[in-house]
């Protein structure tokens, strides 16, 4: 597989990754990730990314299946159970709330970490070879994809931004 | 977004590195102390297992539960732990969604505390089943003579209740956690780098990955909020929908919550207190934090106060004469002195913490924790065994006198294994939520 050339901007201040990634997207390159130590949200703004992600709609999924499950499951049980108590219908309505309330919030909490894991691409192996240890710690990144000829400007242009350090990586 | 208030603001932190070396350096060196509360507990966690072995070996004969309390101490510590539980999922979620600040720094012990409160009051049911062995009927699968659980049953919602309190507790804590492992993975080496490498499934903390972290921790939260009150009120109805006199009333599920989360504080008192002296996090977990929880004690305790005062209220108001004769025992019956201790200790004391100057007492606020903590057993006591101990007919009246040893011994154990479990805890995660510190404290920005 071929491999693609990477520039990576190591920011020490907020404010200077914030106008960093103003300046990239001023000159029109595309900005492949931005790493931060904790969730931001002016970095969020800045990359005009919407403030909730596509997560909850695997929430909602699970939430409409965990319903069902619970209604499904306290009714099939009833069913099978053929001796009529006390003249009551086999199939109670009532106290079916209970494990269609509780599988309601069981299976929408599964599809929510489910949605979490496929939308991060987790769990993974390996982390990507341009990521560097002091982004969960005390820096900021920007990562860009770039092309052998438009490399050396990218570079040039994070460091003059504020970038402490600007690496290139072939991953 | 950075703006968290003044109460969850740590102190003397002002760079994420001294974040990251302080939580950090915490886990990796705990001192002596530590180690000394780790064995004691560990010997509790022992005596508490052979008790049980005991048990097992013996028959439920160990234990002085007899006819008509049959449910004696095993059932108290269960919805005593399950209490517990509560505050833990009040912190970490109602209150983020209510934007609290001073949640911050002690939401992730007080997760951790739910999760083994929750594991332990699960084992009483299976200590009090005698052949544990065949706990498995409960569950809801095929079987050749067609017997499935009865969902009418308040015990088997209480079972699903239960266990799906339990795994999304841990769960919003795994997934709360995620970032925390991959900052100690990143400053880690050798295996222990392989170990939180593993458990932090990747995370790498990419723009894209904090949007869709925190749409899950949203969602979790929210999610989380209605199970907390649903949980604790689907164990009040293992008592509200029997005919017991004590047991059949319709205030049951607001006033067990309500209990739940005062017992559940007081215990994050008592554990937030000497964690932050033996780790060095008073700047962290400050006197402000604390007193916000103690704030909220007073709520629930007056909550809990009222509760007893309608319960006796409603008994002679409605006029049924088992009704009032129970509630009149159980004031000056043979449990009388543990319902005035459980009145005092839960509705008197924390009016004490109306004041300032005891609210911010490190010596009180612990001393009030245990002592809320001692009167909401007692009214889990009062009201499961007083009740059974008391019915409609004279003739099946009949006292639990006290615990055996095997009851004592489970009892320790069970305490003993909650405070082992969180020493372990406080040893390999970290305690207090490294990125939510973070973002409490001022964003670096050049020139400022």
């Amino acid at each position: 597989m071929k491999k693609k050339l990477v520039v990576v901007g190591i920011f020490p201040y907020l404010n200077e990754l914030l106008s960093a990634i103003e300046g990239l997207k001023k000159e029109k390159i595309s900005i492949s990730k931005v790493y931060s130590p904790m969730r931001i949200e002016e970095i969020r703004e800045a990359m005009g990314e919407t403030p909730l992600g596509p997560g909850r709609f695997f929430t909602l999924t699970g939430a409409i299946l965990g319903s069902l499950t619970g209604i499904f499951l306290a009714w099939y049980t009833s069913i099978q159970w053929h001796f009529i108590v006390g003249g009551k219908p086999p199939v109670p309505v009532i106290p079916t709330v209970i494990p269609a309330f509780e599988f309601f919030i069981l299976i929408a909490v599964f599809f929510t970490l489910a949605g979490l894991l496929i939308l991060n691409r987790m769990p993974r192996r390996r982390l990507p070879a341009h990521y560097d240890k002091r982004f969960s710690q005390d820096r900021f990144g920007i990562v860009v994809h770039c092309t052998a000829d438009n490399c050396e400007p990218v570079s040039n242009l994070l460091e003059s931004l504020g970038a402490e350090e600007v690496r290139r990586i072939e991953e | 977004m950075h703006d968290t208030g003044q109460a969850g603001r740590p102190k003397d932190l002002t760079t994420y590195a001294a974040v990251d070396d302080q939580i950090l350096g915490a886990m990796w060196n705990p001192g002596g102390f530590y180690w000394l509360c780790l064995a004691i507990t560990g010997l509790g966690v022992l005596i508490g297992a052979y008790s049980w072995g005991f048990q097992i070996a013996t028959g439920l004969g160990a234990a002085n539960i007899l006819h008509p309390a049959m449910w004696g101490t095993y059932l108290t510590n269960f919805v005593f732990w399950v209490g517990i539980a509560h505050s833990g999922t009040l912190i970490s979620a109602i209150l983020f969604l209510f934007r609290a600040s001073w949640r911050t720094t002690i939401s992730r012990s007080s997760e951790a505390m739910t999760i083994f409160a929750v594991m332990i009051a699960g084992l009483f049911p299976l200590i009090h089943l005698g052949r544990v062995w065949l706990v498995y009927w409960i569950l809801p699968y095929p079987n050749q003579r067609n017997l499935w659980p009865n969902f009418q049953s308040p015990l088997v919602f209480d079972v699903v209740a239960i266990s799906t309190y339990l795994t999304v507790s841990f769960l919003f804590w795994y997934t709360g956690m995620l970032p925390d492992l991959a900052t100690i993975r990143d400053r880690a080496e050798g295996l222990k780098k392989r170990i939180y490498g593993f458990l932090s499934l990747g995370w790498q903390g990419s723009s894209d990955s904090w949007r869709h972290y925190g749409t899950a921790y949203l969602l979790f939260a929210a999610l989380a909020t209605p199970l907390v009150v649903s949980v604790h009120s689907v164990v009040s109805w293992d008592f509200a929908l029997g005919i017991v006199p004590g047991w059949h009333s319709t205030i049951f599920a607001p006033y067990f919550v309500a209990g739940a989360i005062h017992s559940g504080l007081a215990m994050v008192l008592i554990l937030l207190i000497p964690m932050r002296k033996i780790f060095g996090f008073e700047n962290l977990i400050t006197i402000e934090v604390l007193e916000q929880i103690a704030k909220t004690i007073i709520l629930t305790g007056l909550i809990v106060g009222y509760s007893y005062v309608v319960e006796h209220f409603m008994a002679w108001y409605g006029g049924g004469k088992a009704e009032q004769a129970q509630y009149m025992w159980r004031m000056t019956g043979y449990y009388s002195w543990c319902f005035w201790l459980m009145v005092i200790c839960n509705a008197v004391v924390p009016i004490l913490l109306f004041f300032k100057a005891i609210r911010t007492n490190l010596a009180a606020l612990f001393a009030i924790g245990v002592l809320v903590n001692i009167g909401m057993w007692f009214e889990r006591l009062v009201i499961i065994v007083g009740s059974e101990a008391h019915e409609y007919d004279p003739y099946s009246w009949g006292i639990y006198k006290y615990p055996s040893l095997v009851e004592w011994g489970i009892l320790i154990g069970s305490f003993s294994l909650f405070f082992f479990l969180f020493l372990l805890f406080a040893k390999f995660l970290p305690t207090i939520a490294i990125t939510e510190v973070k973002e409490a404290i001022p964003v670096p920005v050049r020139g400022k």
